[in-house]
Order: C-alpha cells, then sequence, then structure tokens
C-alpha cells in the first residue's frame, strides 16, 4: 500500500510540472498582458517599463522556475486585473463551480444508472428505444445551444428559472452554497442539466453496454439455472460487475465537468472558477490563467486517486493483487 | 346603513388600507441592468474603461459635469475660469459631504487631481498640469506648462476621492498593476455621488442604493440599482424578455428587430462617440505587409500615394456596409471629428463617393492598375461586427484588383500587434475622452512623438497638420480656434491621413415600463432613470 501510495505521489508531481510548462508556454500566445492592462493610448516607454516591472523581458525558462519556486510556498501572485491574490480569487469561485458539477454528476448518476439497467433487461422495448435516440440527440446538439434552448423554454417563455446567476447563496465560513435557497436551487437546474446531458448518456450506455455482456456470461446463466431470483441476478450480479468501468469514467466526467464547466458558466453567467478563466483569457490575466490549469490538474489527479482506490473497495479480487485489476469478465 | 357581507367589506377595508399605504410614501424603484462586461474596479483613478467609468460615476462626482448632451456644467467645480493663460482658478461647492460623512472641500480636489496624475491611465489627461495648489477651502487654482483650452473637458475625468479616508484605509496611492497587495479602494468606495456603493462582488453583482444626501436634484426614481454581468448576448437578451433585467446597454444587433416587436420591450439608438476607420501605413517602404501579386514583398509602398489611398476611399461604398453588415445603424464618417463634439464642422464631414470607375482611374494613375495584395489586421471580438465590417471592405477592394487577406485575431492580440506596429493596413475605432476633434487629430494623426500620435500606427506625419494642431493646442481664442480646426480637418481630408468610415451605433434595449436617456458616452446615469 505504501509503494502504491508514492508511486501515485511521483507520478502527480511529474504530472503537475509538465501542466505549469505547458500553460505557461501557451500563454505567450494570447497577446501582452501589459497592453491588455494599458490599452492602446499608452506611451511606448510605460509600456516597456511596466514589462521590465512585471518581469515579462527575462527568458521563458527564468520565469516558469520563478513561478514553480513561488507556488510551492503557495504564492500564486496577485492577478493583473485585480490585483488581488489569485489564491483568494480561484477559491472563492470554487464552490460555485463545484456544487454545479456535483449536481450534475448526480443527476447524470441518479438517471443513467437506472435508464442503462432498464435498457439493458428490455433492449426491444419501445421505451428503450426512446430513451436511446433522445440521449443520441441529447448529445449531438452542443452544451451552449441546450443551454440557450433551456433557457428559452423555462427562463423566456413559462418564466419559472431564473436565465442567469446563482441565485441567493449562503456563506457558510468561506463557503458559499446556493444549495440552501429555493433561488439557488431553480438557478443550478438548468446549468446542472445541460452539463450532465452528455455524462447521463455516457454513462446510461456505458451501463448498458457492460450489463448485456455480462448478463450473457456462464455464471450469470448457472445462477439462472440455480433459481436465484431475476432482481438478485440483474442487481446483486450482473449490475456490480458492470461498476469498475462505470465508476472509471464517472470519476474522469467529474474531473472533466469541473474543468470544462467553461461554456455552461459562460451561457447562465455561472460565477465560477470556468468564467474567471475565460474573462482572465479576455484580459491576458496571466496569473489566473496559469493558476487554473494547474487547479485543474490537481483535480485530475486527485480524483484519478480516489478512483484507484474505489477499485480496491469495489472488486475484492484487486485487493490483494499490486499489479493492478485483473481482467475478468469486467474491463477496467 | 347598509351591512355588506364580510368578505367584501374587508376586501373594501383592505383597499381603502392600500390607497393610504401607497400614496404619500415614495415607492421603493429597483433598477435591473446588465452588460458585457464587469466594472475592473471602483478605483476611480485606476482605469480608464468605459463600463468601469460608467459605475464609478454613479458612486462619485466628476469635478466638472456633463449634462445629458454632454455639455461641460457645474459639478464639484461651481466655476472655472482662467486667470491667465496658464493659470485655472476653479471653485469648490460648499455644503458637499461624502456618503461616509466626511466634509468635502478643496483639499479633496487637489489631492484627488494629484493622485489621478501620476498614474498609468490618467496620465496622458492630465499631462499639461505642473501644479495644483489650494488657495482656500474652496478655491483650487490649476496651473498648466503651457496655455490648454481643453483643460475644463480634460478635468471632467477626475472623480473627486476624500482625502481622510483615503488616508485612514491606504488608498493615497492610485491602485496600481504592480501593487503587491489589494488597494482599498478597488473593492470599497466612498463618494460624494448620486448612490452608495452596498454591496461589490466581483464579476457577480454590483448594488447601489440613492443617496438621499445627494446635494444636486436627483430627477429619477431609482432607489436601488443592480449592475450585473452577462457574457453571453443570447443570456443576456433572454433576461430582458423575461423581465429578469431592465435595461442592456448592449443588444446585439441581429436581435434588434424581436426586440422591437415585443410590445414590452423599447429600443434606444443613437451614435457612439466612437469612429471606425482605416489606417494605412505611410512611413515604411518596403512595408510588412504589401505584396505584389505573385506574393513577392513590394519594394515600394502603395500607400505614400494619395491617389491609391483616394482609390481606397472611393472604393469602399461605406452605405452598403451600413445597411447590409451593421443592420441599417451606425452614420458614415467623413472627418476626424464626430457630430457634437467640440470643433466639429458639419460642412467637411463628406465621405469621398462611393465610385469604382473613379477609383480604378486612381489606380491606373498610379501605376497599380493590376493592383496588390495586403493583409488588414482586424480584431475579432472589439468592436460592433467587426470581422464582417473587414470582409466587406475585402471585397469592395477585389474590386479595384487589390486582394485583401482579412487577418482576424482576438483583441489582445491586436492591440499587440497594432503596438509592434507589425501591420500595414488595419481597422480601428477611435474616440476621444475630452470630446474634443482637437483630442482625435492630436492622437490620431499627429507625428507619432508619445505622447502625440499616440494611436498614429500608421505613423502618417504631415508637418502642416502637426504645425496646425500644436497651435490649436495652446489657442483660446474660439474663433482662431474654428479656423485651426477647419485647417486641420481640410488637410486631413484632402491629404485622406486615413479613411474614415462610419461612427458606431449605440444601442439600448429596455423594458417599456424605463425611461433612460441614452447618453453618447454609453452611460447610463441612474439620476436619469425612471422606473414606471
Amino acid at each position: 500500500m505504501l509503494a502504491f501510495f508514492l508511486r501515485r505521489l511521483i507520478h502527480a508531481a511529474i504530472v503537475m510540472l509538465i501542466v505549469g510548462l505547458i500553460s505557461f508556454s501557451l500563454v505567450q500566445f494570447i497577446g501582452d498582458p501589459v497592453a491588455a492592462y494599458l490599452g492602446l493610448d499608452v506611451d511606448p516607454a510605460d509600456r516597456e517599463r511596466l514589462a521590465e516591472a512585471l518581469g515579462l523581458n527575462e527568458p521563458f525558462i527564468v520565469q516558469y522556475l520563478d513561478y514553480i519556486a513561488r507556488a510551492l510556498s503557495g504564492d500564486f501572485g496577485l492577478s493583473y486585473a485585480t490585483s488581488r491574490p489569485v489564491v483568494e480569487m480561484i477559491g472563492e469561485r470554487f464552490p460555485a463551480t463545484f456544487e454545479l458539477a456535483l449536481v450534475a454528476s448526480l443527476m447524470a448518476i441518479a438517471l443513467g444508472i437506472p435508464l442503462g439497467v432498464y435498457t439493458a433487461l428490455h433492449p426491444r422495448s419501445w421505451l428503450s428505444r426512446l430513451f436511446l435516440t433522445a440521449s443520441l440527440v441529447g448529445v449531438s446538439i452542443p452544451t451552449f445551444v441546450i443551454g440557450v434552448q433551456l433557457i428559452h423554454i423555462f427562463s423566456v417563455n413559462l418564466g419559472w428559472l431564473p436565465s442567469y446567476g446563482r441565485g441567493t447563496t449562503v456563506d457558510l465560513g468561506g463557503w458559499t452554497t446556493g444549495l440552501l435557497s429555493l433561488s439557488g436551487w431553480q438557478s443550478i437546474l438548468m446549468p446542472a442539466f445541460s452539463l450532465a446531458l452528455v455524462q447521463l448518456t455516457l454513462i446510461m450506455r456505458l451501463v448498458r453496454a457492460e450489463m448485456l455482456e455480462v448478463l450473457r456470461t456462464d455464471f450469470i446463466k448457472f445462477a439462472r439455472a440455480r433459481g436465484l431470483r431475476r432482481r438478485t441476478i440483474d442487481f446483486g450480479h450482473a449490475l456490480k460487475n458492470t461498476m469498475i468501468p462505470v465508476i472509471t469514467v464517472i470519476g474522469l466526467q467529474i474531473g472533466t465537468l469541473i474543468a470544462f464547466a467553461i461554456v455552461t458558466e459562460t451561457v447562465f453567467q455561472w460565477p465560477g472558477m470556468g468564467l474567471l478563466f475565460i474573462q482572465s483569457v479576455g484580459a491576458v490575466d496571466v496569473p489566473v490563467m496559469t493558476a487554473f490549469l494547474m487547479v485543474v490538474a490537481v483535480i485530475f489527479v486527485l480524483i484519478n486517486f480516489v478512483v484507484d482506490l474505489l477499485y480496491l473497495l469495489v472488486d475484492p479480487r484487486l485487493r490483494g493483487d499490486r499489479s493492478g485489476p485483473v481482467a475478468g469478465g469486467a474491463n477496467a | 346603513m347598509v351591512t355588506l357581507p364580510g368578505s367584501l367589506a374587508s376586501k373594501f377595508a383592505l383597499g381603502v388600507l392600500a390607497t393610504f399605504l401607497t400614496t404619500g410614501i415614495a415607492s421603493a424603484e429597483e433598477f435591473h441592468y446588465a452588460s458585457q462586461g464587469d466594472p475592473r474596479t471602483l478605483d476611480p483613478h485606476a482605469m480608464n474603461e468605459q463600463l468601469t467609468l460608467m459605475i464609478q460615476h454613479q458612486i462619485y462626482d466628476p469635478l466638472i459635469g456633463r449634462d445629458q448632451d454632454l455639455n461641460l456644467v457645474p459639478s464639484i467645480a461651481t466655476s472655472w475660469e482662467p486667470v491667465s493663460d496658464t493659470v485655472w482658478r476653479l471653485a469648490i461647492r460648499e455644503g458637499v459631504t461624502f456618503h461616509q460623512g466626511q466634509p468635502l472641500t478643496a483639499h479633496d480636489v487637489a489631492f484627488s487631481i494629484n493622485r489621478a496624475r501620476p498614474g498609468h491611465q490618467f496620465a496622458g489627461y492630465l499631462a499639461s498640469i505642473t501644479d495644483v495648489a489650494v488657495i482656500d477651502d474652496y478655491t483650487v487654482e490649476v496651473t498648466t506648462g503651457a496655455a490648454d483650452p481643453l483643460l475644463p473637458a480634460k478635468l471632467s475625468v477626475v472623480l473627486i476621492m476624500d482625502q481622510e479616508w483615503a488616508e485612514a484605509n491606504d488608498a493615497v496611492e492610485v491602485s496600481d498593476i504592480q501593487e503587491t497587495e489589494e488597494n482599498y479602494a478597488v473593492r470599497n468606495a466612498n463618494g460624494t455621488g448620486p448612490y452608495v456603493l452596498v454591496e461589490r462582488e466581483v464579476g457577480v453583482r454590483t448594488v447601489l442604493e440613492r443617496n438621499e444626501d445627494w446635494w444636486d436634484e436627483n430627477q429619477g426614481n431609482v432607489t436601488r440599482a443592480v449592475y450585473t454581468q452577462i457574457q453571453s448576448a443570447p443570456t443576456r437578451v433572454a433576461a430582458l424578455l423575461s423581465g429578469e433585467v431592465d435595461l442592456i446597454i448592449d443588444a446585439p444587433l441581429q436581435d434588434l428587430p424581436r426586440l422591437e416587436s415585443d410590445p414590452n420591450i423599447t429600443i434606444e439608438q443613437g451614435l457612439e462617440l466612437r469612429t471606425m476607420l482605416l489606417g494605412l501605413d505611410q512611413a515604411r517602404a518596403p512595408s510588412p505587409h504589401i505584396f505584389d501579386n505573385d506574393g513577392n514583398p513590394l519594394d515600394v509602398n502603395p500607400f505614400q500615394d494619395l491617389r491609391v489611398r483616394q482609390a481606397f476611399a472611393h472604393a469602399i461604398d461605406v452605405d452598403a456596409i451600413l445597411e447590409r453588415v451593421l443592420r441599417g445603424y451606425g452614420v458614415p464618417a467623413g472627418t476626424v471629428s464626430i457630430p457634437g463634439i467640440g470643433g466639429y464642422q458639419e460642412d467637411l464631414d463628406v465621405r469621398p463617393a462611393a465610385d469604382i470607375a473613379l477609383a480604378e482611374q486612381l489606380m491606373a494613375d498610379a501605376g497599380f492598375a493590376d493592383g496588390f495584395q495586403v493583409s488588414l489586421l482586424c480584431p475579432n471580438n472589439r468592436y460592433i461586427n467587426d470581422t464582417e465590417v473587414c470582409r466587406a471592405i475585402a471585397s469592395f477592394l477585389s474590386q479595384i484588383d487589390v486582394t485583401v487577406t482579412v487577418d482576424s485575431v482576438e483583441r489582445n492580440v491586436y492591440f499587440q500587434r497594432l503596438l509592434d506596429l507589425d501591420t500595414s493596413f488595419y481597422i480601428i475605432g477611435l474616440t476621444t475622452g475630452q470630446l474634443d476633434t482637437q483630442d482625435l487629430l492630436y492622437s490620431n494623426l499627429l507625428t507619432r512623438e508619445p505622447p502625440a500620435g499616440q494611436v498614429n500606427f500608421g505613423l502618417y506625419s504631415n508637418p502642416d497638420l502637426d504645425a496646425a494642431v500644436q497651435a490649436l493646442a495652446v489657442e483660446l481664442d474660439p474663433d482662431t480656434r474654428t479656423a485651426l480646426y477647419r485647417e486641420a480637418l481640410t488637410i486631413a481630408r484632402d491629404d485622406v491621413a486615413d479613411i474614415r468610415l462610419y461612427h458606431q451605433p449605440l444601442v439600448w434595449a429596455m423594458r417599456s415600463n424605463i425611461d433612460a436617456h441614452l447618453r453618447s458616452d454609453n452611460y447610463v446615469m441612474l439620476r436619469w432613470v425612471t422606473v414606471n
């Protein structure tokens, strides 16, 4: 177990360094932060002086190493746009994105797994076909379009749900939550749903495909021959064996949701990290952009770690085995 | 006496009570407005950005104000007079208090001007000032290096901050990108204006409440104003349609017919003080982005020939662009000035006629009958339909055999390329914060020696124009000024210093029960907003 932890830690460090390098180098293609701050009406001497003061004339590798050194001590610098500590700005926005991703994941799981099971158990029913087709349509339409359509129906025409924002939020000592007020729930429904749609389809089809495969295996045949009840076979044995790939996908998807809620957050003006990132790109606010990319990398690394731990929980065959999941009916 | 049935009686009583309650008590009118951006800071001297200043103008008062037609009017300063060529005396209004109770005196005025002067953003406006002196509690004298006829216009951008409050909160220095910790004035405000800052959640909302003790008359009835950023255009329009927002200042042009047809929505349109124009590299030969028809760099620069510039001006049909690309909005521009600002000469505001035959003739006379290739630098998210306008221009120029490649880039990359002078041909939209033709000429067309010619990225240089504008900059006599304006504008027109296209349209969309005055600087002044 200790070897497992150490290995993962080293992997994580390497991933972080590479992500840091990539995000740092990408930044030079989005424009001059000094020009973005000063505007066009600026004295070239002033522009030069400011670039010098911000350390932007140093060679790239010097800037990168300096950034890593400060980041290791927790100093991610001040935002160029607001002069506030970047850590504070991202920390402020994190709860909104997290809650959105969480509610979206819950929606996707709560709808995806039952629908997947149903369409696996009744593959030829008209209802199954309806679900599968509708989900395909949901996946083919871009999130942006779905979001705008939802706003059009539920905000403009019906007036049931707000078209933007997070509603009334409650400050729980640093973590602002929108889940403790009615307007908060009203506000989260549409963005969470448009975010959940793709994951819902993915989970549904994955569960369906895995279950169909498991239901054809020998041990299920033997269980039926032995006279076990349908419910025990379907849920106790078949579904359980589909869980490893499903958990993997859900884990990866949560990371994706947090990282790429950008479009949904922009459409619904959801004050999360994604929207902050887009705005910082628009203002060439380099410290915020780089910090966001690092945070996303950390989230992915953490989630993958948790997913690996969950494997050990779900599949007893893995607990004694150090070399990884064993193939046998379920793929990892 | 008739006894009414119980329910009817109680309804009657309630009705009477309601009538009593609503009359005599001022109703609380909440006003929600939104646009694409969010104010970048609340520090009034930190950021020369339209939306940021708009919000700050509700909380802070300027030294010299502007009325609904953008004329200069008394605000914190009740009068301003030149006592000599280089000294202006300003009388400061008495009886004004800041929101937190401190009284306003001349010391606060001097402090505010001096606070804004060294900062990056307003240095250009206040560069001519050499000294600010407090004569007594309600008199300030401002000394300039040379005579500055536009000083009052320049002072209209200075918002007045309380010196005591700034000292108490360590905000004496203006907020700056180089700071190592957040300046208190970035998210907190204490002004003398018609609205008090109640809540500021960056990127989410800014809430203002009516200042009942304001020294001036608030002609509107808004008691509480909530400004929200809604970055996505469809969401913004949806919020207006659903009634969640009462006014948006940047409705997309393609949504206007839909909005106009809605009985609950009104559209107000006008002219923005921003002229779109094409800049041409007239300094370098060869020029970096001009090629011959085979793709080889040209060793001459066609833009240095007046006939080529004239040909370009005649080839582009601006009326068609406004009709098709801007859906009928916008006004053609033919001069380095804007209707309504100081020094505007209406008779000189005539665009060269759209005439392809004449353009072809001019090109042939200049020796470019076969045309050439050039890149047009264009932003894709800065101006209204910017890339579409550039493409339209490219198609017009193809009719005189000039192959234009539209280099459409993101706004910040566009800024960078302009500042690096990495362009031969570009589109740009320029405005004047001083609302005067002199300012436009000075920054747009003077030989580029900063602070002169700051946005003259085509490096146009004409000694006659320079002389006229330099004379204008220190001329106080109105008649001489008019003559100089006319001289400068005529030189710019005859020499085709740049190709003026059109003034950008300004369109506000609001719920029908709102009365808001559309001002050409795109500021929503809450004092003139009425919720019916």
